[in-house]
């Protein structure tokens, strides 16, 4: 979670920007640009396509600034928006093919480093994230809002346009997944020994 | 959030402290997690759990270069101060598409009107 001050910190951001002041809504998008381009580039490799998108939103906040809502969740309404111009505009260009978030493991868990000594934690891991691999495109999503983000349950289902509850089932799903990776390492292990 | 609270692999895989913990050992948070481990042996497993969860969540991307955001909001900030904002259209992407799939289009017609003239030019000939 964010700690509470971050929190007033881009309320009074929000605030001053719906008054008409542009250097606060530079701040504010300054804050959270790294969150969107991070969740954008889930949808699309093309990274101009995800500035341009994010410069859109801004722009079109911007412009209506004087009806947006008093909010608390500036960064969920944020992906929100996105992800909603996003899909619309990579759907339009690519015709047939809904874009679908992919969570990408791109590089290989971070373990070996000093962050897991342990094989068997590095051996956990990659289990962990081939079952993460094997989830659908939108279990992944709300995990990585989970994780990435820390959206609860009610944001995901904001952004996502989900109901709260089968995100929540989503979630439960995603996490029982994990845990049974590691009943079954633990169980080969026992029986080594 | 008190210690009785972590008792699942999301309490601590989904908790913003422990995860700096564990990708940063030396942290401002070690005091607290390091004891923490050290009262709660039987959650041993758990937190083993928990930082091979964390590993296989993180991707690993690097953090866009400052100068990068600075410039994407300048241009915002840049655009509104200039009072250009009102010719924004709503979905301004339509130019980057438009170039992308007519230039596609075209191609295939070219390709298809270069061999009906191959064709006729050969009927042509041989008659």
């Amino acid at each position: 979670m964010p700690s509470v001050n971050l929190l007033d910190e881009n309320l009074l951001l929000w605030n001053k920007f719906r008054n008409g002041d542009a250097d606060a809504f530079g701040e504010l998008m300054h804050a959270h640009y790294q969150d969107l381009f991070n969740y954008g580039t889930r949808f699309t490799k093309d990274t101009g396509l995800v500035k341009e998108c994010i410069q859109d939103l801004f722009l079109n906040l911007w412009l209506n600034r004087l009806t947006v809502s008093e909010t608390s969740f500036v960064k969920y309404d944020l992906l929100r928006s996105l992800r909603h111009n996003l899909t619309r505009t990579v759907s339009r260009s690519r015709r047939a093919v809904e874009p679908q978030f992919e969570y990408l493991f791109n590089c290989p868990p971070s373990i070996g480093s000093n962050l897991i000594h342990e094989e068997r934690l590095a051996d956990l891991a990659r289990k962990m994230r081939r079952s993460l691999a094997g989830l659908s495109r939108r279990q992944q999503e709300v995990i990585y809002l989970r994780f990435h983000m820390d959206a609860y349950a009610e944001d995901i289902a904001g952004i996502m346009s989900l109901s709260s509850q089968s995100v929540q089932n989503l979630l439960n799903d995603a996490l029982h997944r994990l845990r049974k990776v590691r009943k079954f390492i633990f169980t080969n292990v026992n029986r080594r020994l | 959030m008190s210690t009785e609270d972590y008792n699942t692999l999301e309490d601590l895989a989904f908790s913003r402290s422990f995860r700096n913990w564990v990708l940063n050992p030396e942290g401002p948070e070690a005091d607290f997690w390091t004891n923490w481990v050290a009262h709660n042996p039987e959650k041993g497993e758990l937190v083993n759990q928990a930082k091979a969860a964390i590993a296989a969540l993180e991707l690993g991307l690097k953090p866009l270069p400052g100068r990068t955001v600075d410039s994407e909001v300048r241009k915002v900030v840049q655009k509104i101060q200039d009072g250009r904002v009102n010719a924004v259209r709503e979905i301004p992407l339509r130019n980057s598409l438009l170039g992308r799939r007519p230039a596609r289009i075209w191609t295939v017609a070219a390709v298809i009107a270069a061999v009906a003239i191959i064709l006729i030019l050969f009927r042509i000939f041989r008659q």
